[in-house]
């Protein structure tokens, strides 16, 4: 019985809209940006904000999140990306840093000071030392 | 060869062996304890250098996931533990007793590859930071061999804690040696931490590498020169006893076998070098005996397939080729022999020829009979051939008589040599026909002159005898004519008496005295002739005797007349030579069935050296004594030509002058 309900309410959580949240370590002071300069940012092409250098962080590969991110966000295909990171790779560019989960992403942004990363907008609490300064949705 | 044999075997035999027991009991222990420790030194090299391999690899690895991105994680205190995952597998990969820790800036736990959680300071807090006060990446912390690096944040390049690899040194114990006879230990000469198998008491170990050996090991050590491990040692101790172990059983076994194989050695030396000989013993004999017997048609059997039976066959083969050889030449010797004695009988008809024509045609004859060859013919002139040249007595030059002629070009050297010789064997043939025939001319011619003459000069002389003989008996002579008559009478009778004389032996010479036998009664005859000439020696006061008792025959075929003057010349000589004493006659009958009338008397003797000459036509002794008897000289000569002629002979025998002399007349019955 418990696991019928708990495959009703992961059923319910698939046919929901996931929402999913931008989130920035506190003392960034960086608000309302937009999708194309959050891009930027995750693209490597936009560095610093004033003297802070901006640390991109994704999440896994097979993340939803991260799915969802470059679909919605970067609006570029996985094969776009692989090809686009290949030559900045011969560039001196890397991609962004990989977390596993939303609590280390969490984690992470909270005590870099230029990081940023997204999560499920499920699992972020409002405690943490981050803020959230943008949303998206499938 | 046996004992030279025996000797080689023996050398071959015991030499290497003797070396090889000498070896082994004075230098094979030091040989191979050296070789023992080379080859270790290579070993523990190995082993060393397999460790340090260990080791770097170990920093390395170290190096390499310090420097991966996932190190980022230690900023959220490794909460996926995705660090600690990597750690743990490499600790599985790395298959050896460690553990990887990273550890934050304030020496907290960060993660590790341990199974349980560490939590709190790390516990080789002061080590460590001893460590990096000293800028040193690694230390050593018990068993532990402890490299450590820094972590730096990918993103920013701030720092992030160390990471630190705890690598036990026992892990390197499984790289020493180990065995019944041997063992190996690293070992840290401070510390005297020992890793590996360890029974030894303390050890001096100086220096880079060396080795020691006591009473019972042999011990190889040498240092690492990682820095990691400054003032280790490695060790390897090999049991002495069980690494020599087989040395000495070698040598023992050696020992034990020494007379063994002496008498083995020896023993099969002389049983081998007999076998070899044998059959060349037995070979040697076979052709000895064949030698001794010159039985070349025997062959030698040896029970022997080797070099031996070669040589045998090959002997054998040798004999066979002799055999045939000698056979060959046996039945050439026989065959020249044939020719030999087919050539002198050939040189001997040749000799018996008579005329120049006949010898010719039994030439050609015997040749063509000797040779089997097509014809030979002869030509009476000078051309192609065998010449027969012959010598021209009177021009003293050589003529060509002719030329053989044969009915063949080609003629071997022999050949020709053969038909050359035998033209001159005709050559000299005919010059002995052509001179035998000129000789007898000439005698003939000489004969008959001297029977022609005598016969014309005794017609005179007889009428000069009957005339004297008449005028002897006219009475009115004075007796100064008489002798002067008496002396021409004289010589006319000597010079008659030497001329019949003459004409005698002419006749003998010229073969014209002819014989008429009949059946004489010697006695009567030689009795006749005795009293005939007895007065002869009664007026020298000579004694006759006759002695005929051993005269076994009363009659024998001869020719009465001849035989007469023989006996009357011989005796007349005796009487004539002999001064004083006698004369002895004695006829006897020989075992020879010959007649044999001997007549010796005491007189004047001869000289045994001038007995020949007697025989000679006209010769008389030039002797002072024999010098005052009057004679012809014709009459010992013609009395022995006329005793050839009866098929008898007459000799003379004396010993010398004084000693009075024999004759004896012997003839056929």
């Amino acid at each position: 019985m418990k696991r019928f309900f708990l495959f009703l309410s992961f059923s319910a959580l698939l046919l929901q809209a996931d929402s999913y949240v931008l989130i920035a370590n506190k003392d960034l002071k960086l608000t309302n940006i937009s999708r194309l300069y959050l891009k930027q940012i995750y693209l490597k092409k936009h560095r610093y904000f004033r003297d802070v250098k901006l640390i991109p962080v994704n999440l896994d590969v097979q993340d939803a999140a991260r799915k969802s991110f470059e679909k919605e966000i970067l609006k570029m295909s996985r094969n776009r990306l692989r090809e686009f990171w290949i030559m900045q790779h011969y560039e001196g560019v890397r991609p962004p840093l990989v977390m596993h989960s939303s609590k280390s992403m969490i984690k992470f942004v909270a005590k870099i000071k230029g990081a940023l990363g997204y999560i499920p907008e499920k699992n972020f609490s409002s405690q943490e030392n981050v803020k959230i300064i943008y949303r998206w949705s499938d | 060869m046996q004992k030279k044999l025996l000797t080689a075997f023996l050398i071959v035999g015991l030499v290497p062996f003797a070396i090889v027991y000498l070896y082994l009991i004075f230098y094979a222990h030091d040989k191979i304890t050296q070789n023992i420790l080379s080859r270790e030194f290579e070993n523990i090299q190995s082993v060393i250098s397999t460790a340090q391999n260990r080791l770097l690899r170990a920093d390395k690895e170290l190096q390499f996931l310090s420097k991966l991105d996932v190190v980022d994680d230690v900023v959220v205190g490794d909460i996926d533990e995705r660090l600690a995952r990597l750690l743990l597998q490499k600790k599985k990969d790395m298959h050896a007793q460690l553990e990887f820790v990273v550890i934050d800036p304030s020496f907290n736990y960060v993660t590790s590859s341990a199974e349980h959680n560490l939590q709190g300071r790390y516990k080789y807090l002061h080590a460590l930071q001893a460590a990096v006060k000293k800028k040193q990446n690694f230390f050593m912390q018990g068993h532990n061999l402890i490299f450590y690096t820094k972590l730096y944040a990918s993103f920013n390049h701030k720092f992030l804690g160390y990471m630190l690899l705890e690598y036990n040194l026992n892990n390197l114990a499984n790289l020493t040696a180990k065995g019944k006879n041997i063992y190996g230990y690293f070992l840290n000469e401070k510390s005297h931490y020992i890793v590996g198998e360890h029974k030894q008491s303390h050890l001096l170990l100086q220096g880079r590498e060396g080795s020691l050996i006591t009473k019972k090991n042999l011990i190889v050590y040498k240092r690492l020169h990682s820095h990691f491990l400054k003032g280790w040692y490695y060790v390897n101790v090999i049991k002495k006893e069980k690494a020599l172990d087989f040395l000495y059983d070698f040598i023992n076994f050696m020992s034990l076998m020494l007379p063994i194989a002496v008498l083995l050695i020896v023993l099969v030396s002389f049983v081998s070098a007999k076998k070899i000989i044998r059959p060349l013993q037995k070979l040697t004999e076979s052709v000895l005996d064949i030698t001794h017997k010159k039985d070349y048609k025997h062959s030698i059997h040896l029970d022997v397939k080797d070099e031996i039976a070669k040589l045998s066959d090959a002997f054998n083969e040798l004999l066979a080729t002799t055999d045939t050889a000698l056979e060959k030449l046996e039945t050439e010797n026989k065959l020249r022999l044939k020719r030999f004695i087919e050539l002198i009988s050939i040189f001997n008809a040749i000799i018996q020829t008579k005329s120049e024509t006949e010898c010719i045609e039994l030439s050609i004859e015997k040749i063509q009979d000797l040779t089997d060859d097509k014809p030979i013919y002869f030509e009476k002139k000078k051309s192609e051939g065998a010449q027969i040249y012959v010598t021209n007595f009177e021009k003293n030059t050589k003529e060509c008589y002719g030329t053989l002629l044969f009915d063949k070009e080609d003629f071997s050297e022999n050949e020709l040599r053969f038909y050359t010789s035998i033209a001159t064997m005709i050559s000299l043939q005919l010059e002995r026909i052509r001179l035998i025939n000129a000789t007898t001319q000439a005698s003939r011619a000489k004969s008959a002159f001297i029977s022609n003459m005598s016969h014309e000069l005794r017609t005179p002389l007889n009428a000069i005898i009957g005339f004297t003989q008449y005028l002897i008996t006219y009475e009115k002579l004075k007796q100064e004519q008489m002798e002067i008559i008496g002396n021409i009478e004289n010589s006319a009778s000597y010079l008659l008496e030497m001329i019949n004389g003459i004409l005698d032996i002419a006749k003998i010479e010229a073969g014209k005295m002819e014989l008429h036998y009949e059946t004489v009664d010697i006695k009567e005859l030689l009795f006749n002739v005795v009293s005939m000439l007895t007065p002869l020696a009664e007026q020298k006061n000579l004694t006759i005797s006759l002695d005929m008792q051993r005269c076994k025959e009363e009659s024998i075929f001869t020719d009465p007349y001849f035989v007469k003057q023989i006996i009357i010349n011989l005796l007349s000589n005796a009487i004539k030579f002999t001064e004083k004493g006698g004369v002895e006659i004695r006829l006897e009958t020989l075992d020879t069935k010959e007649l044999q009338l001997s007549i010796s008397d005491t007189g004047i003797g001869i000289e045994a050296e001038d007995v020949e000459k007697l025989f000679q036509d006209f010769a008389q002794l030039d002797h002072k004594i024999q010098k005052k008897y009057k004679g012809t000289g014709l009459g010992l000569s013609l009395s022995k030509k006329l005793a050839k002629l009866l098929q008898g002979d007459l000799l003379i025998q004396s010993e010398g002058i004084e000693k009075g002399s024999r004759a004896i007349l012997i003839l056929p019955i």
